[in-house]
C-alpha cells in the first residue's frame, strides 16, 4: 500500500516539477520579449545592426520562402482540382487556394521554414557567444547584450516575417495559376477575377499580422534559449534543438488562438 | 581606485563558495587572488564586475556599495573597468581591429580616425602590429589574450581585471604576458586584480597576494610573507605538493 502511495506521490511529484519547469521557462521568454520591445525605445539605436538582421532574417530567407511558396501553391491547387471536379467547380480553385494561402499557409509555413533557418542560428549564435563569454564581455564594457543583441533580432523578425509571407502568398498563387491555367486548361482571366472576387483584403492584413506575431515568437525563443544556454557545445545544441522544437510548436498554437479571434 | 571587499558571502544552494571574504584591493598596486580550482576566485570576480549578487556582504568603491547600484549607476562604475577574461572572450564575428574598437564606438563620440589610430596604438602596447584585419579565429591563444588586453584598456580604464591571464600557453608566452600586466598598470597606474595559478608569474607581478580556501582569505600579503609563511595551506599551495591539508575533491 505504502509502495502505491509513494509511486503516486512519486508521479505528482514528477509531473509538478515538469509543470513548473514549463511556467518558468514561459515566464523567462515572456521577459525576454518585454525586456527586448523596451529597449528598442532605449537610447542609442544601432541601426546598422537591424539592417544586418533584417538582411539575415529577409533577404537571405526569400529563396527558401520562394520555392516553398512556389510547390505549395502548385500542390495545392492539384490536390483541389481533383475534388472540384467531381462537382464541376474548378473555378473555385483560384479562389480557395488564394484564401488559404493568405490565411493560413502563408503565415504558418513561412514561419515553419524560418524558425528552421532563423530561430536554429539565433539560439546557436547567443548560445555559443554565452558559454564563451562574449556575452559577459559586453555586459562589462556597460553594453546591455540585450539591447545590442535580442532587440534588433526580435524588431527585424517582427517586420520582415510579414514581407516574407507577403512573397510566400503572391508566389503560390503564382504556381497555382500556371498550375491550374498552364496544365489543367482552365481560364486564365477568370482564376484572376474569381480569385480577386472571393479573397478580401482583410483576409491578406490577417495573415499578416499572423505572420508579425510568429516573428516575435521564432527569434524571441531562439533569442532566449541561446542567451541562456549552459553547459558548452552540448548546452549550445540543446539550445538550438529546443528553439526550433517551441517556436515550431507555439507558432502553431498561437495560429489556432489568433484565428479562432481575428476571423 | 580601491576596492574594498566586506563580508562577501554566496551559496549556490547548499553549496557555500564564499564565507565572508574581507579583502582591500589596493589603489594602483597588483593583487593577484590565488588558490585551489573552485575555491571561489571566479565567483569572487564575478561579484566585482556585477555578473553575480551576493547573498550578505557589499563591495565599496569611493564608499559606495557596488552590490546595491542600480542597472544605471553600475554602468556608470563599470566604465573604469576593463575585464580580461581567461578564454579572451573576443567577438568571433568581428575583426581584431573591431574588438578593440568596439568600447570606443559605443562609449566615445570620436570619428573613425581617431578610433583608428586609438586601436592601432593600444595594439602596439600589447606587441601586435598589422592585424587589425584578421579574425579571432586566426590567432594563436597567446595573440588572443593580447587582443583581449588590448579591449580592455581601450577606454584607459582605472581597474583591470585579469582572469587566469597565463592558463594554457607556454611558459615563454606566460612570461610575455606577465610583463605585458606589470608594464600595463606601471603606464596606466591601474588598480589590478589577477586571478591566478602560476606562482612563479604570481611572484613576478603581484604587490599584494590574497589566498583563498574554503570561501575565505587565509593569507593576505606581499611576495615575502607569502614566501616565509608557515601556514601549512599556503605552503602546500606554493610547493605543488598533493599532500596536506589541501584535498582535491573527485
Amino acid at each position: 500500500m505504502n509502495k502505491i502511495n509513494g509511486s503516486f506521490i512519486g508521479i505528482f511529484e514528477y509531473t509538478g516539477r515538469k509543470v513548473t519547469t514549463f511556467l518558468e521557462e514561459l515566464g523567462g521568454i515572456f521577459t525576454t520579449f518585454i525586456q527586448s520591445i523596451a529597449l528598442f525605445f532605449v537610447p542609442p539605436l544601432r541601426y546598422k545592426l537591424f539592417l544586418k538582421q533584417m538582411e539575415f532574417i529577409g533577404v537571405e530567407s526569400s529563396f527558401i520562402v520562394l520555392l516553398t511558396g512556389a510547390f505549395t501553391g502548385m500542390v495545392f491547387a492539384l490536390q483541389t482540382s481533383y475534388a472540384f471536379r467531381l462537382f464541376g467547380a474548378e473555378n473555385l480553385i483560384g479562389p480557395s487556394v488564394a484564401l488559404s494561402l493568405a490565411r493560413e499557409l502563408g503565415p504558418v509555413l513561412t514561419a515553419l521554414m524560418v524558425t528552421g533557418r532563423v530561430g536554429s542560428a539565433m539560439a546557436a549564435e547567443l548560445g555559443t557567444m554565452k558559454v564563451t563569454e562574449q556575452i559577459d564581455a559586453m555586459y562589462t564594457m556597460s553594453i546591455s547584450p540585450m539591447q545590442y543583441l535580442v532587440t534588433p533580432r526580435v524588431i527585424s523578425s517582427m517586420l520582415m516575417l510579414p514581407m516574407l509571407t507577403v512573397l510566400f502568398d503572391f508566389v503560390g498563387i503564382l504556381g497555382s495559376y500556371f498550375m491550374a491555367v498552364a496544365l489543367l486548361g482552365l481560364n486564365g482571366h477568370r482564376f484572376i477575377n474569381d480569385t480577386i472576387y472571393m479573397v478580401d483584403l482583410k483576409d491578406l492584413y490577417i495573415g499578416l499580422l499572423k505572420a508579425g506575431v510568429f516573428g516575435i515568437i521564432i527569434s524571441v525563443v531562439g533569442c532566449h534559449k541561446g542567451y541562456f544556454a549552459e553547459k558548452g557545445a552540448e548546452g549550445v545544441g540543446k539550445a538550438a534543438t529546443q528553439a526550433v522544437v517551441f517556436a515550431s510548436v507555439s507558432i502553431l498554437i498561437a495560429d489556432y488562438f489568433l484565428t479562432a479571434m481575428l476571423f | 581606485m580601491q576596492i574594498e571587499i566586506k563580508k562577501l558571502k554566496k551559496s549556490f544552494g547548499s553549496n557555500l563558495v564564499l564565507d565572508g571574504i574581507d579583502l582591500t584591493i589596493e589603489e594602483g598596486k597588483t593583487t593577484v587572488i590565488v588558490g585551489q580550482s573552485g575555491c571561489g576566485k571566479s565567483v569572487l570576480i564575478k561579484h566585482i564586475i556585477g555578473l553575480l549578487k551576493p547573498d550578505e556582504g557589499g563591495i565599496y568603491v569611493k564608499n559606495v556599495d557596488i552590490t546595491k547600484l542600480n542597472h544605471k549607476n553600475f554602468s556608470n562604475i563599470l566604465r573604469d573597468f576593463g575585464v580580461l577574461f581567461q578564454s579572451a572572450a573576443l567577438f568571433d564575428s568581428m575583426t581584431v581591429g573591431e574588438n578593440v574598437a568596439f568600447p570606443l564606438v559605443e562609449h566615445t563620440d570620436f570619428p573613425p580616425e581617431k578610433i583608428n589610430g586609438i586601436v592601432r596604438e593600444k595594439l602596439a602596447i600589447v606587441g601586435l602590429k598589422g592585424v587589425e584585419q584578421l579574425y579571432p579565429a586566426e590567432l594563436s591563444g597567446g595573440m588572443r589574450k593580447r587582443v583581449g588586453l588590448a579591449r580592455a584598456i581601450a577606454l584607459d580604464p582605472k581597474v583591470l581585471i585579469f582572469d587566469e591571464p597565463t592558463t594554457g600557453l607556454d611558459p615563454v608566452m606566460s612570461d610575455t604576458i606577465d610583463n605585458l600586466i606589470m608594464n600595463t598598470q606601471k603606464h596606466l597606474s591601474v588598480t589590478s586584480i589577477v586571478i591566478s595559478h602560476d606562482i612563479p608569474g604570481t611572484f613576478k607581478i603581484a604587490h599584494r597576494i590574497a589566498m583563498l580556501y574554503k570561501g575565505k582569505v587565509v593569507l593576505y600579503g606581499g611576495s615575502d610573507d607569502f614566501k616565509n609563511t608557515k601556514d601549512p595551506i599556503v605552503r602546500q599551495f606554493l610547493e605543488r605538493r598533493a599532500e596536506g591539508p589541501l584535498q582535491v575533491e573527485v
